[in-house]
């Protein structure tokens, strides 16, 4: 209940303030979302799974922000950024996409 | 010599472990090894979920959800904005070279005026050599019998543009082949869609577009050719322009038309005059 409520506190903060995100960062905040999407989900399986661990799901969240970004950063250097980015998203999506399969199983049985 | 060990069978899908893993594995298995840790000391199995260090990540997450959202839709409102602009500035600036033309025009007329009641005054010669010159070099507008080539892009079915290739898009080489086809049949004064070519007129490419007397042109593109409407069809078809505008038609799909007409007129060219030529031998 309380991660749920810090989750909607923290997006009516962001709308009401809006705050201004450097140029220079804004092509890692797609990547960033979809790491801190893959944090949330393993999150919640961990919860139902009953293995919960509040520095696991930190460490998850910060480690995933970091390395996505690192990835994306090394790809623009090398001058495939994009492909880089894709990588990131795809893997990162698979485990969304299996997380929240888990889920579903310990939600419905089904 | 020993017989080798026994090597433990290889999965199948050995060389794929990293797929196996992401696919097989998604949860982090730091939470199992924590969880492990805990049970072993004796304590719970799971944390709390409402501690601090949860709230405050959410609240972060949240964040940062929200602050992608509108960053990214601010972005694309904000391109949007500048095309606006861009294109608003493109036509201004478009007028502004029109309505100078035309000043142009009009002051070349003037000065003809002028010229040939000063010379009116004195020798009849001199004011025919003038005009003939200023028919030659384009300075002036003219009319008469001629040809009217036209060459568009292929029809596509969507407004939108072909995309990249380029194919079935008139460029700039197709007006070059056309335009000294015309010369050669015997052409006497040529423009396209209303720019006069003259000795100093190019034809070229830029980006998409093509550029006559530096003026960007849209299709479909009009040559208008002043000679002599007996010879001048015969004779163009007879040019390599000729072939070359039906194999354009028949390999890319270009619409092309040639077609006589009785008047034709032309305007004058904007910029004729040169600065820094003498003629050789003589002084400024």
């Amino acid at each position: 209940m309380i991660p749920a409520l810090g989750l909607l506190a923290g997006i009516l903060i962001g709308v009401v303030l809006q705050p201004d995100v450097p140029i220079w960062l804004q092509p890692y905040l797609p990547i960033a979302v979809i790491a801190a999407l893959d944090a949330v989900f393993g999150g919640v399986r961990a919860v139902l799974d009953g293995i919960f661990d509040d520095k696991v799901f930190v460490i998850s969240f910060l480690s995933n922000v970091i390395v996505a970004a690192l990835i994306v950063y090394l790809g623009d250097q090398l001058g495939v950024g994009a492909q880089l980015s894709t990588g990131v998203v795809v893997v990162l999506g698979v485990r969304i996409f299996s997380n929240v399969a888990s889920i579903r199983r310990h939600l419905f049985h089904a | 010599m020993t017989a080798p060990a026994p090597t433990p069978a290889r999965r199948p899908d050995a060389s794929m472990t990293l797929l196996t893993e992401m696919l097989e594995r998604p949860l982090d298995p730091g939470y199992a090894a924590a969880s492990a840790r805990r049970a072993a000391a004796g304590g719970p199995r799971s944390t709390p979920v409402g501690s601090t260090l949860v709230a405050v990540t959410a609240i972060l997450i949240g964040l940062l959800f929200a602050v992608s959202a509108t960053t990214v839709r601010r972005g694309e409102a904000s391109a949007g904005t500048v095309r606006k602009d861009l294109i608003s500035q493109i036509e201004s600036r478009r007028a502004v070279v029109d309505e100078r033309s035309a000043a142009i025009r009009d002051r070349q007329t003037e000065i003809t005026r002028l010229e040939s009641n000063a010379l009116g005054a004195t020798e009849n010669g001199l004011r025919q050599e003038l005009q003939a010159l200023a028919v030659v070099t384009g300075n002036v507008a003219v009319e008469g019998p001629g040809l009217i080539v036209t060459l568009n892009d292929k029809p596509t079915d969507d407004a939108t543009p072909t995309a990249g290739d380029g194919q079935g898009k008139v460029l700039s080489r197709d007006l070059f082949i056309v335009v000294n086809s015309l010369w050669q049949s015997g052409a006497e004064a040529i423009a396209i869609n209303g720019q006069r070519l003259t000795v100093r007129s190019p034809i070229r490419f830029a980006g998409e577009a093509i550029l006559v007397n530096f003026r960007p042109l849209s299709p479909p593109y009009v040559i208008s050719a002043i000679g002599d409407p007996a010879a001048l069809p015969a004779a163009f078809a007879e040019t390599v322009g000729g072939a070359y505008l039906k194999s354009l038609t028949d390999n890319f799909g270009i619409v092309t038309s040639v077609e006589g007409a009785d008047h034709i007129s032309l305007p004058g060219a904007t910029r004729v005059t040169v600065d820094k030529a003498v003629v050789q031998g003589g002084t400024k």
